[in-house]
């Protein structure tokens, strides 16, 4: 083989759009999570984000606006108008989740979104920073698996040029990309930092957040605490799992016990800190690890023992179209 | 080489070129000062902010180290403070809310209470040390409060406002956040005297506000 059809071949094969399943469960269960926030907080939106709530329109316009460039709530500080675009939100976000014209949705939700957490910075946590940057390079992945009325889409992009689609896939394939590189860029940059604080590295980190009137949220943090065994694992194994991440996702062993970290990780946080959007967030996000292969094998075991008909996403007829460039 | 397959390469290339751009900048953000990114520091921030700006210090490098307690007192204008409500805990009935149940709707409440609490405490002017009669007696004008202050007061006139109506409608009402510092690790099984080593910040009194909820 000469290197120039290696090359042709790699390029090739970056064109084909990988982990659409992946890709279009982080879409839904994102804007399923963002939709939780919305509708958990209906009895009391106007205080967390009304212009006569917690930070009053004038107040953030003075202080805040400027570090966040733009907020659709800002436009008017009239209730009418906060009532719009917050329900609005909610609709475009429920219509996001279901797969409603993702293209147009997905930078809509997002647009929601950003409004929405800007508006009030002390409702974040982490979990919504991140969501906030994936959200952005959604716009640029095909999240169309799951979505509604997607065979009538799939229908459509049969009439568009080759080179198109083999563009779109690259596209794809860069933000899919990019989502990879920020999960590892947040656990190496997480764990960067804890290493440099001495209750990390004398294993009692543990013990303080979980003894705090703030976190210490259930019956298991106090039987955590006064653990040393416990509390020295608990310090040690987040910092063993935040180090591996980033080195481990890319290997298939390595991967699933990595994703199976994450998941009793945050369903930890979740169970003694209660911090449940933070913890579905980063569980969401987890989905993007796996090939479509993976999820088709996963579905077929599964389907194998239970009752249910629904198949997933079939590879596209498409996919087999760019792979052979044309 | 095609004419289409030429202009999918260079596509290739801008795209791999833009994502090797957006990382860097991306861990040059997140990276403490450092020779490279100091120098290129206008250029990062530029780039991040505000879209891609991102933080994942959570407890790092040094673990939250104390339960954080807000109170709110609220009085009629011009009564003397021993005429005030007692001090109304406004962070307990929330934690203890989320304690119960762990998908509880009070959930993002809770998060802003302690996330308003972290960020006072952390605050220059606001945590650490006793207000200077003249910083306190500014603060009473808006124009010169802190958005952490201002936030909190709102929130704790929501949060606890059946209490601080007890006397009537409140006209000021005044904010303390007890920054109460538990056993450490190695006395962790020493009973803990919950008053014994707090530190009360004590905010001015500050008008009250009709708040929409």
């Amino acid at each position: 083989m000469t290197a120039g059809t290696a090359l042709d071949r790699a390029l090739l094969a970056f064109a084909v759009p990988r982990r659409k399943i992946g890709l279009g469960i982080v879409r839904t269960g994102l804007a399923a999570v963002i939709a939780g926030l919305y509708v958990q907080n209906i009895p009391w939106h106007a205080l967390l984000w009304g212009p006569n709530g917690m930070i009053p329109m004038k107040l953030y316009g003075q202080t805040m606006l400027a570090s966040h460039g733009a907020n659709l709530y800002y436009l008017s500080a009239q209730t009418w108008w906060f009532e719009l675009v917050f329900w609005t939100g909610l609709t475009v976000t429920l219509a996001y989740a279901v797969g409603v014209l993702p293209v147009l949705t997905g930078p809509l939700c997002f647009a929601f979104t950003w409004s929405l957490l800007t508006r009030n910075n002390f409702v974040q946590d982490a979990g919504w920073n991140l969501t906030r940057i994936l959200l952005i390079y959604l716009f640029f992945a095909d999240t169309s698996a799951f979505a509604l009325a997607s065979g009538r889409i799939e229908a459509l992009a049969k009439r568009v040029p080759v080179l198109l689609k083999q563009m779109r896939g690259v596209l794809h394939n860069s933000a899919l990309g990019l989502i990879l590189f920020q999960l590892c860029l947040l656990y190496a940059t997480s764990v960067f930092y804890k290493v440099t604080g001495h209750k990390w590295q004398d294993g009692t980190a543990l013990y303080y957040v979980l003894r705090s009137n703030q976190f210490d949220l259930s019956a298991l943090g106090g039987l955590i605490w006064s653990s040393a065994f416990l509390v020295a694992a608990g310090t040690y194994g987040t910092l063993l799992f935040q180090a591996a991440y980033p080195f481990w996702i890319w290997q298939k062993p390595f991967r699933y016990v990595v994703a199976a970290g994450a998941v009793f990780f945050h369903l930890s946080i979740l169970w003694t800190m209660a911090l449940p959007f933070f913890s579905a967030i980063m569980i969401v996000s987890e989905a993007v690890l796996f090939t479509d292969d993976e999820y088709r094998r996963a579905w077929a075991w599964l389907r194998a023992r239970l009752p249910v008909q629904t198949a997933l996403p079939a590879d596209e007829p498409v996919a087999a179209t760019i792979a052979s460039g044309g | 080489m095609t004419t289409e397959r030429i202009a999918l390469a260079a596509f290739a290339f801008v795209c791999a070129l833009g994502c090797a751009f957006h990382a860097a900048m991306s861990v040059l953000f997140v990276l403490p000062p450092n020779p490279v990114g100091e120098s290129v520091r206008p250029l990062v921030l530029a780039y991040t902010h505000p879209l891609f700006e991102q933080y994942w210090n959570v407890f790092a490098p040094t673990p939250i180290e104390a339960d954080l307690t807000v109170y709110v007192r609220a009085k009629r204008v011009g009564a003397p403070d021993s005429a005030a409500t007692g001090w109304v805990d406004i962070s307990s009935p929330l934690i203890a809310e989320v304690r119960k149940n762990k998908l509880s709707l009070y959930s993002t409440l809770k998060v802003a209470q302690m996330t308003l609490a972290v960020a006072a405490k952390n605050d220059k002017v606001l945590g650490h040390r006793v207000l200077k009669p003249a910083e306190a007696a500014a603060m009473r004008d808006p124009r010169h409060r802190p958005v952490i202050l201002e936030a909190l007061k709102r929130f704790a006139l929501v949060i606890g406002a059946d209490a601080l109506a007890a006397r009537g409608r409140p006209d000021e009402v005044q904010l303390a956040l007890a920054d109460h510092r538990f056993p450490r690790f190695t006395h962790r099984f020493e009973r803990d005297d919950k008053h014994k080593d707090d530190t009360v910040l004590l905010y001015p009194w500050l008008p009250s506000n009709e708040v929409t909820q």
